[in-house]
């Protein structure tokens, strides 16, 4: 069962057609393997009695042949800052430790309504601010590769989304949601040798997403293979109602086609120079190069490429999150919901009491900057700035695309680093190393997708990223596609 | 032209409803020097002519709700997550305004 | 002191030259008052501005609610193309120009009123700019005469309205319903130069957004609300410290709060004081205004740009491609009350004050133009029926026009009796008051059964005329010694005999005659 678990959807949903397993039992094994798990602490609630109900009325669905989707019976995860009704959603904050949202966030809906079984709300960063999730009063999450049981040492498993990571990595679930405001999704999936994708802005409803920024977040998709990524991409992409920037163009399914079928011939394929920055690893460099060289090889035309505002784009993105993220933040009050201080003075101090001890200071230093650079003072020569500068990123991208198709970067200048090591820096100054490849794609709402490549000295996940422009999903994971066969990076599932 | 300063920091805290302490507002003083310094390179840019871009893309909204249908949530569902409440109402202390 | 004044009063405050005017006040004419107002009207629309959740006013409490409203992490707005229409619609009927895109930006403050912390409202690029409004100011009994002013509009955004906090001894209760509402902003430039004319303003704001159904102005449901803006200065010198007094409920409100602030801040700078730039209230029972707790610093709301909704691109001229249709819009205009003051004069021969008077009130335009859809009648008897009978009747009864339904049929009918002489203006006020008072039969029926027609007969008038010279000896003796006052007394007398019957013109020549001999 335990080989089961490690393996594709479509190799599931064969089984389960094929009757030679019941969801009932393939759910039950799952939830069995995250309580085994604990250690690595990818969830934050397991959402047991759910997902056996759903069990049951799925079994009965492959009993009379009638499945939803190729989706239906799977286990999935998703991460802790998407609303799921009846069930707490608490943002790895104290400020939601209780909350419990009643509707769901529109990814959830279309993936339960194809049959998908949530088995758990995964561990964040404390709403989703941070690149390591080892902000979160749950705790850190812990990355299973090269994790010594007696030496507390452990290798972070990257965030905001490193729950999601973890939890489909060690094979506890087939696929999990993140969400990505500036790597956060493909930041862990590099970290935890996992398929991680950054779909175009607007192409997956935010509703339901409790935001960081919203003119950057999207969901983010943490598969093991890049097949079973388009399989739940198919499933949740596409026009919302409720989502005012959700995009109105009607969504075509991806099919790729099979492995063998794949050509690069011709494929015009980018490597922008300033990608190769002071901090990025020799080791990653080098699976830079050699991938580089593999396409290079089957046909595809290689060629460097300069994007002149690149070093700019961490510093605007700082600003800009910080902005959004403090407005965002004016929310919890700890009236109508959220942590509410015992305070008996007057209704201002219990507000600013209620929000000092619901936020972690990661957060309220966020909010405090934000709101700094938000004063009509200081509007126009920062957060306007920035947006500007912003469009020149975008240009710059927009230049790239007359001369090439794709663009292949690192997706994180390092493979994970040890937790010790990591908390020695503020959390501002790990996201700026961090993010520093994987920003620029939410500022340009482009999509992004990062693979496991090989193992690097260390036994740790080195990975890559593949960018287009927007809505280029199909071609950017036909690429992945054939890089991952190419590679055969072996997961670490078996644990 | 106001100078940055901790004081200045405890007042926007204190129109942003956050308490912190000194110590606090020491290290938000510090990060805050911190990004300026780092944005000098991009407040020295030119950038005459360039639009400031909200969204990745320019976009058309074209899609607007309907008027019609109007549909509510039930008080249940409205104050299930509220610390304070009776019947009707989110209650909070008194507010002086 | 320069200082002070510039961190106080905005540089879109100062208004153009040819607009300042001197103030007619009391003694002496050396203050001038400078007046602008902000109005906040709800838009007429079923759900609200960014929700899916109902607006209607009496809902009980917490239930005109969604998960945005009370803003729950996650839910995102979508824009109510009605609300679009109709502030499109507004904007074209007060001649603004419309901006082909707009945005909508975050304004924060705290509040509990304010779930998310922030009010989404368009500051920096609203729906449209630069509208001018020409309206008359007459109020009967202050002004002699009608006189035409123009006010200019700055702008016009779409915004939503907060929720309410209501407060009990230690608690405050809070109440979501129209939390999300959508509003209309309205902000005038301060052309305005007393209370007068802002209740001027605002009565022809409400006859044209009720023509044209954007809002339903019952200003005793906060539909709309009023803020004015007050400061006075000496002519020559430069504007003075302005006041702003909020959520005036009435027209009449309205124009009392500015002339109590107007004569408040005079009397302050005569004997030396300062006006502190503030936040006031409107007493209306102690018809006072009074300060509101105000913080030392002035709050900065921290403008963000919505990132949850893009630019909205509206279709005009050669841009085809928008949510909502200008030209469309424009095309479906009703008339606007000017053009109905027009028409009542060119096409019905009313005097200026009786078409303005018209115009204000809906209930006596709908009877005027439905008593003349089949009859033709004279407009000025019509208007002058309307304006005094009609509404003495009323005012007897404490009612106002809005709350009578009458037969326009029955009103046209009464006119065209008294313009052929069948009956005389006082019978016509009888009947007026009969079928006010329930009567549901026609007015011919009730002038029949109460032998109500006019007499008009020369004999039987001499004759009513004689008998009351002869029952009068006094007061004849009175009239004939030179006291010529006493006539309208007599000619009382005679209406009074005939049981308001006489053809009063008639009896007038009549009793004059009889009266000389």
């Amino acid at each position: 069962m335990d080989k089961l678990l490690s393996a594709n959807i479509k190799t599931v949903f064969q089984f389960l057609i094929d009757g030679r397993i019941t969801v009932s039992e393939l759910i039950s094994n799952t939830l069995e393997k995250a309580h085994r798990l604990k250690k690595y602490n990818a969830f934050i609630t397991l959402t047991e009695n759910e997902a056996q109900q759903r069990a049951q009325q799925s079994t009965q669905r492959y009993k009379i042949k009638k499945p939803l989707s190729e989706l239906d019976g799977i286990p999935i995860a998703i991460k802790d800052n998407f609303c799921t009704s009846n069930i707490k959603t608490t943002c790895a904050s104290r400020m939601l430790s209780n909350f419990i949202p009643t509707y769901n966030a529109t990814v959830y809906e279309r993936l339960i309504t194809a049959g998908a079984i949530l088995i758990g709300k995964t561990n964040l960063d404390q709403f989703a601010m941070g690149s390591g999730t080892v902000d979160s009063v749950s705790g850190p999450a812990k990355n299973h590769w090269m994790y010594n049981e007696n030496n507390d040492n452990f290798y972070i498993s990257g965030g905001s989304s490193g729950g999601s990571a973890i939890s489909v990595a060690t094979g506890t679930c087939f696929a999990a949601i993140g969400s990505d405001t500036g790597g956060s999704t493909r930041n862990p999936a590099s970290y935890c040798g996992l398929v991680g994708l950054k779909p175009t802005y607007g192409l997956v409803s935010r509703y339901g997403l409790i935001p960081l920024v919203n003119s950057m977040d999207v969901p983010g998709i943490l598969t093991r293979t890049v097949d079973d990524c388009v399989v739940v991409l198919n499933c949740v992409a596409g026009f919302d109602p409720k989502d005012s920037t959700s995009l109105t163009k009607p969504y075509r399914k991806i099919r790729l086609p099979s492995v063998n079928k794949l050509s690069i011939k011709n494929l015009k394929v980018g490597i922008p120079n300033e990608y190769h920055c002071e901090h990025l690893d020799e080791e990653v460099l080098d699976v830079w190069n050699e991938v580089a060289k593999l396409l290079e090889c089957n046909g595809a035309k290689i060629q460097q490429v300069s994007m002149p505002h690149t070093e700019y784009s961490i510093v605007c993105y700082s600003i800009l999150n910080q902005c959004e993220v403090a407005s965002n933040m004016a929310r919890y009050d700890g009236i109508e919901y959220g942590f509410r201080a015992k305070e008996d003075a007057s209704t201002e101090k219990l507000f600013a009491t209620s929000r000092s001890l619901g936020f972690n200071e990661v957060v309220r230093n966020r909010i405090l900057t934000g709101n700094y650079f938000l004063l009509t003072r200081n509007y126009d020569k920062y957060f306007n700035q920035a947006l500007r500068v912003r469009r020149l990123i975008v240009q710059d991208f927009d230049e790239v695309w007359e001369n090439v198709q794709l663009l292949l970067t690192p997706t994180t200048l390092t493979t994970a680093p040890l937790y010790e090591d990591f908390v020695q820096k503020t959390n501002r100054d790990q996201c700026a190393l961090q993010d520093y490849c994987t920003q620029p794609a939410n500022m340009a709402g482009i999509p992004a997708v990062t693979l496991p490549i090989k193992l690097s000295s260390k036994g740790m996940p080195i990975s890559l990223q593949i960018m287009g422009k927007n809505l280029s999903e199909p071609m950017l994971l036909a690429l992945a596609k054939y890089i991952e066969n190419a590679v055969q990076f072996k997961h670490c599932t078996e644990i | 032209m106001i100078k940055v300063t901790k004081e200045l920091i405890k007042e926007l805290a204190e129109d942003i409803m956050l308490e912190i302490s000194d110590e606090e507002a020491e290290k938000v003083y510090q990060t805050e020097e911190k990004i300026r310094n780092e944005f000098l390179k991009v407040t020295n840019m030119n950038v005459d002519g360039i639009d400031p871009m909200h969204y990745p893309f320019d976009v058309v909204n074209t899609h607007l709700r309907e008027d019609e249908n109007p549909v509510t949530i039930t008080k249940e569902q409205m104050m299930i997550n509220a610390p304070s409440k009776d019947k009707d109402y989110v209650l909070i202390k008194k507010v002086v305004k | 002191m320069l200082k002070n004044l510039c961190r106080h009063v905005s540089k879109d405050y100062y208004p153009s030259l040819e607009l300042r005017r001197s103030i007619t006040n009391k003694s002496d004419n050396k203050w001038t008052s400078v007046v602008g107002l902000e109005v906040h009207a709800q838009i007429n629309t079923v759900s609200k501005l960014f929700s899916g959740a109902p607006t209607n006013f009496s809902s009980p409490v917490n239930t005109n609610v969604s998960f945005f409203d009370c803003s729950i992490p996650g839910t995102l707005p979508v824009l109510n193309e009605k609300c679009v229409e109709y502030g499109v619609l507004t904007a074209l009927a007060l001649n603004c120009r419309v901006n082909p895109v707009s945005t909508f930006d975050r304004k924060h403050y705290f509040y509990a009123d304010i779930p998310s912390g922030y009010q989404i409202t368009q500051q920096r690029h609203p729906l449209a700019n630069d509208g001018k409004l020409e309206f008359q100011v007459f109020t009967p009994g202050f002004h002699k005469t009608p006189y035409r002013t123009q006010v200019r509009i700055k702008q016009l955004q779409l915004e939503q309205d907060s929720g309410k906090t209501l407060h009990d001894v230690d608690r405050s209760l809070v109440d979501l319903n129209r939390a999300g509402v959508p509003l209309m902003e309205l902000v005038f430039e301060p052309d305005l130069k007393d209370g007068e004319e802002a209740a001027a303003l605002l009565k022809e704001l409400i006859t044209i957004l009720q023509r044209i159904g954007t809002c339903s102005c019952k200003m005793e449901e906060g539909a709309l609300r009023v803020d004015a803006n007050v400061s006075v200065h000496k002519k020559g010198d430069p504007l003075g410290v302005r006041t702003e007094t909020k959520n005036i409920g009435s027209v009449r409100g309205v124009a009392g709060a500015i002339r109590y602030e107007i004569d408040r801040q005079i009397k302050i700078k005569e004997s030396g004081g300062e006006i502190e730039n503030e936040t006031r209230a409107w007493d209306a029972v102690n018809k006072t205004t009074v300060a509101m707790r105000d913080k030392e610093r002035q709050q900065d709301y921290r403008y963000m740009p919505e990132p949850n909704l893009p630019p909205l691109h509206l279709a005009m001229g050669p841009v085809e491609h928008g949510c909502v249709n200008v030209d469309d819009l424009r095309k479906s205009l009703p008339e606007l009350p000017e053009e109905t003051r027009s028409r009542l004069r060119d096409d019905f021969g009313l005097n200026l004050e009786q078409s303005i008077i018209l115009v204000n009130e809906k209930s006596f335009l709908e009877l005027f133009e439905g008593a003349c859809r089949s009859r033709k009648l004279q407009g000025k008897l019509l208007a002058n029926l309307l304006i005094n009978e009609y509404t003495n009747v009323l005012h007897k009864m404490d009612l106002e026009p809005s709350q009578v339904t009458f037969d326009s049929e029955y009103f046209g009918e009464i006119v065209e009796l008294v313009q052929t002489g069948q009956i005389s203006r006082n019978i016509a006020k009888l009947v007026l008051d009969e079928i006010i008072h329930g009567n549901h039969k026609n007015p011919l029926q009730i002038i029949k059964e109460n032998n109500w027609m006019q007499i008009t007969d020369e004999n039987e008038l001499i004759k009513l005329c004689q008998n009351v010279i002869e029952e009068n000896e006094k007061i004849v003796t009175q009239y004939k010694s030179g006291k010529t006052k006493v006539f309208k007394a007599l000619l009382g007398l005679v209406a009074t005999k005939s049981k308001q019957r006489a053809n009063m013109a008639k009896c007038d020549r009549i009793l004059k005659e009889l009266l000389s001999k």
